[in-house]
Order: structure tokens, then sequence, then C-alpha cells
């Protein structure tokens, strides 16, 4: 169901699009077609017309624009979705202390077309020095100056690139041990996954974001990703704890997060706001009988929808259930629903709860 | 005291009818070529008198021969003579400190001229045609005796033109108003003020846009002001009259004012608007003239181990202008694509050549010093040229899709560009990444 929707948002980003504008006689330049010795691309006079047209044999876009000379341009664009990924993540306390570790498994289906490259996503915090890198496999983490804070990112960045090679993740390899760790609790975020392909070579300049083809480009390449949900560090838990605190960034995070990701159903979202803000209410007031029973209603509430939503799950981020939930129409995703108990658990830990 | 207009002789003093003060008539034989005269004087008070008489060889009618202490009424009234204008006159009626040149004639409302002044002068008009420029002035109602005189300077100086924004005053004490490039200002105002800061209305105004030289960080200039100074234009309810392509406006300032806007070129840069009165009548022009053209916040790529900025120019000698956060991107995608590949070729340093970002104030980015923009997105300081080819310094071929990824880790997009030459054809040698600092942000020029 909420897969779905993803899927829907890819298929438009990626629908093909036809300029209706006039064709122009004229003189132009094939970018695919360049003589290695000279460095000339091939000439043409013909009629030309300007748009982005979706090759269906290859999955390719022919992009083709006019210059600031008045000259065309055609190149091809590569979208870098040409992939089949799944992506795992998991979730645990280290020892007994208040940092959680983050774990990755990125698998690249059999009927991928390109190899995984590109693993992109933001996330509140990341405890210094705890990025693990898989051998070939470069991770960054970049302040954005934004909400929620730090991009973060993995990249294949084998020695056979520095051949021009494609290559990372290929068909049917999976990757495992991309890992962070974070004193910040889980949410669930997207992961931009991207594969690798041919650099386009875009002849006089790019087309400019305020021409048709311009926005047009722009809005293919804004979706040159495969999304996928996963559990990464977003509910930054204030030093010295506050309940109040975290328990309004996970009702934020229920109410526009996973609701925008489509992850949660909009009335079950509504009855967890409702309990959120009792529990925030009960928290402020210093109501610690209310608060511990405001959060057992809300980790109740996610259990009838998730029967092992407190255990502790191999495949955290798996997409199927149990067989007896089979058939059942959820109210919440599952990896949504593990990690909202998961930080609600925390929080009846840090109350000295008794669960 | 001159010697050519010496006071030879002072007579009696004579009371008119209309004063309450002491009047005098006295007599001065002023030596103008080989005129002698004397006249009467009004004078409604004696401290006028005593003006009058500190300018030296005053005529009758409140000319003198010397110009005001450190005026350039010489300059301004040129070969004619500046004059106080005092009393009762008609018509004009002027008020009491107004200052004037004085035709040198004067004649009577027969076309006469006046035997004291005809000499070597020319009576070139009478009442009541007085040239252009000039007001009748009937200076002895007894005798009917008229001159011509025109305002001068003491009365230019009792106006003054300022501009503002319509909303108020002006963006700062410098700067009228700040607008983007190829933008339009808001409304701003044109209006005339008398000495004591009041604003007077109706009065005919002229408006003239230029851009000022070298502004904007473009060193060169061809055509600038002739040909991309931007647009004037009337603001409704305010009517004008626009002429050479918008670089000047005329209009009226009614109750409040000329209510206008101006448009700057797509290029960054600073255009003074010089207000002034037309009608003869000259105002001067006070506070903020400049409307500053340009993205602002940008501030120069600092120098730093991990980069090298190249690609300066005479005509372009900054181009290295960013947004902070293109600048932060810019130092640590240099920095993790140095630090990664000192570990696989710790013998080589990979400093990143980073040519073109935007100008200052960023605007078009012509390089070809044309006014037109074929760097296309160097407009807004978030984008940046890295050196990609067989150059020093480049991004090796085989690093490239290595470097793509280092820089969509930080969040930026980067493009591989063949430029193309002035008859637009790819030039392989000249590829280089442009690099989207932001992404798809700020990436709109106009």
């Amino acid at each position: 169901m909420f897969m779905n929707g993803f899927r829907v948002f890819l298929s438009i980003g990626f629908f093909a699009s036809i300029c209706s504008a006039q064709a122009e006689f004229g003189r132009g330049f094939i970018g695919s077609e360049m003589d290695p010795q000279t460095g000339k691309f091939k000439e043409a006079y013909k009629d030309w017309q300007e748009g982005v047209v979706f090759n269906p044999e290859m999955s390719d876009y022919t992009i083709t624009y006019k210059g600031v000379s008045g000259n065309f341009y055609e190149v091809i664009l590569v979208p870098a979705t040409k992939i089949d990924p799944a992506l795992k993540s998991k979730f645990k306390w280290i020892g007994n202390t208040n940092a959680v570790r983050y774990e990755y498994k990125l698998k690249n289906g059999f009927k991928a077309k390109q190899p995984i490259a590109q693993f992109i996503t933001y996330v509140s915090n990341v405890n210094p020095g705890s990025l693990v890198d898989p051998k070939d496999w470069y991770g960054t983490i970049v302040p954005t100056g934004k909400r929620p804070g730090l991009r973060l990112s993995w990249a294949y960045v084998g020695r056979d690139l520095l051949d021009d090679k494609i290559s990372g993740l290929f068909p049917g390899q999976s990757l495992h041990g991309l890992a962070l760790e974070s004193s910040d609790l889980p949410g669930i975020a997207i992961v931009e996954i991207q594969g690798d392909r041919t650099t386009t070579a875009w002849l006089g300049n790019t087309p400019e974001i305020n021409t048709s083809v311009g926005q047009r480009v722009a809005e293919l390449e804004a979706n040159d990703f495969i999304p996928r949900p996963a559990a990464v560090p977003l509910i930054p838990v204030p030093n010295p704890f506050d309940a109040a605190a975290v328990l309004t960034s996970m009702q934020k995070h229920v109410n526009q997060d996973l609701a925008s990701m489509k992850l949660i159903d909009p009335a079950f979202a509504s009855q967890l706001d409702r309990l959120f803000q009792a529990a925030i209410d009960a928290a402020k007031g210093g109501n610690t009988v209310a608060l511990k029973g405001d959060i057992k209603d809300l980790r109740r509430m996610l259990k009838s929808e998730h029967a092992d939503v407190d255990k502790d799950d191999e495949d955290g981020g798996k997409d199927d259930d149990d067989g007896k939930e089979k058939g059942k129409s959820r109210l919440i995703d599952k990896l949504a629903a593990k990690v909202l108990d998961f930080d609600l658990k925390y929080i009846q830990k840090r109350l000295g709860h008794d669960d | 005291m001159r010697k050519s207009h010496r006071i030879l002789g002072l007579a009696r003093v004579k009371a008119f009818a209309q004063t309450h003060h002491y009047l005098s008539q006295f007599c001065m034989v002023i030596v103008l070529g080989a005129a002698t005269a004397c006249f009467t004087v009004q004078a409604r008070a004696s401290h006028e008198i005593e003006a009058l008489r500190a300018y030296q060889a005053c005529f009758p009618w409140g000319g003198c021969h010397r110009p005001l202490p450190g005026a350039s009424a010489l300059e301004v009234c040129q070969n004619y003579t500046i004059g106080r204008v005092l009393g009762r006159f008609n018509p004009p009626i002027f008020g009491p400190d107004v200052y004037a040149c004085n035709a040198p004639y004067i004649f009577n409302a027969n076309g006469e001229c006046h035997p004291a002044y005809c000499g070597a002068y020319a009576i070139v008009a009478w009442a009541p045609y007085c040239p252009a420029g000039y007001d009748l002035y009937r200076f002895d109602v007894a005798t009917n005796w008229y001159t011509c005189l025109r305002p001068g300077p003491h009365e230019e100086q009792q106006y003054q033109i300022k501009l503002s924004l319509s909303t108020g005053s002006p963006e700062s004490g410098t700067i009228l108003a700040s607008v983007e490039p190829g933008k339009t200002t808001g409304s701003m105002v044109a209006k005339v003020y008398n000495k004591n800061g009041q604003v007077v209305p109706n009065f005919n105004i002229k408006l003239v846009v230029d851009v000022k030289q070298y502004s904007g960080g473009h060193q060169h200039d061809n055509d600038r002001n002739t040909k991309h100074m931007g647009v004037l234009a009337p603001v409704a309810p305010s009517t004008g009259t626009v002429t050479q392509d918008g670089k000047v406006l005329e209009g009226n300032t009614g109750q409040d004012g000329l209510r206008f806007t101006f448009t700057p070129p797509a290029p960054a840069g600073d255009h003074q608007i010089t207000a002034s009165c037309t009608d003869g009548k000259n105002c001067t022009p006070e506070g903020p003239d400049t409307v500053w053209a340009g993205v602002k916040n940008l501030t120069a790529l600092y120098p730093s181990e991990d980069y090298v900025l190249i690609g300066e120019t005479g005509t372009h000698p900054n181009n290295h202008y960013l947004t902070n956060e293109a600048t932060y991107r810019t130092a640590v995608l240099a920095s993790l694509w140095r630090q990664f590949l000192a570990r696989l070729f710790p013998e080589t340093d990979f400093m990143l050549h980073i040519n073109d970002a935007s100008l200052e104030r960023g605007g078009i980015f012509d390089t070809r010093n044309n006014w037109k923009a074929p760097h296309a997105e160097h407009c807004r300081g978030t984008v940046i040229d890295i050196r990609a080819n067989d150059a020093p310094g480049a991004i090796p071929n085989g690093f490239r899709k290595i470097f793509e990824k280092f820089a969509k880790s930080v969040g930026a997009d980067p493009r591989w560009e063949i430029p193309e030459d002035e008859n637009g054809e790819p030039v392989w040698r000249l590829r280089h990444y442009h690099v989207r600092l932001m992404g798809q942000e700020g990436l709109q020029c106009l």
C-alpha cells in the first residue's frame, strides 16, 4: 500500500514529455557523436524540435535545446533509476548507553540494469566518527543549514571508476555494513538511491532553468532516484531529558513526515495525535502517572496494528509482515510503527517505567 | 569696492506710501561704460538697505554688480547682474528674499530705452515680451520703467528636490533603493521642497538615469550608458513622458510628488538618478540618488589550501562571489575531494581549480564583455565552474565519476559542460564542471 505511493510519484517524475513547439531548421550538434581524435561533435543542418523525448527502448531521454548562439544541441540523459533497490534498516541500543546504532542493508535486484552507486538521506545527528564505510564505499556527513540538519551520503568510490567504468552494487549483489551511531532516536526518512550511469555532456550550456526544456530537465533530475524509506536518526533527545520535547518531535514527525510519505492512515494519525497531545500536556504538567498511561495507550495502538512491533527484528525495514497479519489492511507501515514504539519505549525507560 | 562701480553720491531717503518703514532715496552714480545716473531706491527696512549696500553699487531695483559672496552668481547670471527684488512690483510679485539676474536694459512701456542704461546696450525685448526664462518687472510704478528679470541663484537654492521610496525615506543614507538586476524597484517618488522643508506642489521635473562607470563588478563600459542603463517609468497616479529608451522621465510633481519606478538591466551596477526642475526653475538635488542593482549577500570565496581560484580577467577581476551556503559547500566539496584522493594517491595534491562563480553583485556574467549572458546561471552566487579538461589542476578524465559523487554528497549538482565558442560550436578543450552548488536553488537569471 505505502510503497505504491512512491512508485506513482516516481512514474510521474519520469513521465515522457514531448515539447509541442514547432520544429526549426538550423545548425546543430549531436552530443553523443564526438570524434575522439579531434574533439569535434557531429554537426547537422536539419529541422530541430526543442524538447525532452523519452526513448522507451533505451529508457533514456533525448534532450534538444537551443544554445545562446542560436545553434541546437542534442544530448542523451540517462536516468539513474534503472536499479531495483531493496533497503533494510535496523536500529538498536548500544549496550547501556543512550546511543542508537543504525545499520542498513542494500540490495540491487536482478531486474536492475544499473549498479547502485549512491545512497543519500537527511538525518538530525550522527555521533562523530561513527560512520562505517563498507569496502569501496565512502560515507560523508555534511551540515545542510536546514532541518533536519545533516546530509548523509554513501557513495561507491571503487578504483574501477577511475577508468570511467559504470560500477557500483551490481544487480543481484547485496551490501552490508553501512552503519552509524547517534544519540538521536529513530524516525523514518526517504533514502534517495541512485544508479551509476554515463554522464551527460551538455553542449554549449545546460538548458537554463527559465526555459521550458530547462524546467523539464530540472524536473527529471529532481526525481532522478529511487526512494526507499528507512529508519534514521530524526528525533533529538535533549539533555537534560525532556519527555515533552521528545514527544512533541514525535508528534510532528507523525503528522508531517509519516503523513506526507503516506506511511500512516490519516484517521489513525489523528488518533495518535490526540494521545500524543495528552501525553505532552501530562509531561508539561508534571503528571507522570497520566504520561505513563498515555504512552502505554500509544504503544497499545501500534501493537494493535503490528503484533510484533516491540520485537527485535533483523529485517526491520522489510515490507512484508509475518504470516499471521497477511491480508490485514494496516493503518501504519510496520517500520514506522516499530520506530515509534522504539521511541516510546525509550521515554518509558527514562521515566522509570517497568514494562 | 570695485573701481568700475564706485558710488559717487548719496541723496535723500524717500518714503513710499505702502511701507511703514523709512524709505530712502539716494543718488548713485555708477560707471557703466559711459553712463551715469541717479536713481530712487525703495527699501522696506534698514537691514535690507544694509544688505544691498553690502553688495556695493547696487541698482535702484536691487541689482548689484558683484556676485554674492561664495556664490557662482556671475556664472549663473553670465553677462547679467544679480539683483535682489524688493518691495511692491506689478507684475510679477516676488517675495522679499528673491534674487534675480537683471537684464542689462531698461525700457518703458513704449519700448524706449532708459537714458541711463542705453549706452552700449541694445534693447532685445520690451514689455511685456521678455526673453524666454525672464519675467517682466516694473521697477518704478510712477514712471513705468521696466526691466526683465530671470530667477537668480538665491531663488534656485530655495528649492530642493529629493528622491525616496514611496513608503517613506530612501533605503539608506547612500542608497535610494536596491533591486535585483532586471527586476523593477518598488515605487519611488520625487518631491520638491522649499527652504522650510515643506513640499511644494506642481513642479515640472525631469529625472535622468545613468549607470555609474565600472560598477557592479564590470571593469568595462562599452555602450553601457547608452544601451544598458535601465528604464524609468511613471507610476499611477503620476503621469509623465519617458524618452531616450527610458533614460529620461519628465512629469509634474502634483500634490504628492512624481511617482516612478526603475528597472535596471540584467548586469548588476549602480544607477544614478539625477533630478532637476524644469520651466526655468532650478532645484538642488538632495539625498541619495542611486539605485543599487545586484544580488545581495554575496561574499568572496576565501583562499584555501583545498582549492585554487582561477579565471580572473581585466574586465571581471572579482569572479568568485557566492552565497554563504554555496561558499560552505564549495569548501566542503574541495576538502572531501582532496582528502579522499590523498589516501589513494598520496604523492599528488588534488586541489580543485575553481573558475568563475559570480561577480560581486551577481547579475549577468558576460565573459565576452558584451552585456549578454553566455555564462549561464552564474548570476546568483550559487554556481561554480571547476576545471576538468587537460589544463593543469583539472579533474582528470578518469576521476569524473568520483567527483560527481562527492558533489552530490554535499548537495550539489555537477553538470559536465562543453561550452561553445563565439560561432556556437562546442569546444572540447574548454570542458568543465558547471556545479550547481545549491541544486536547483538560485538559478534563475534574466
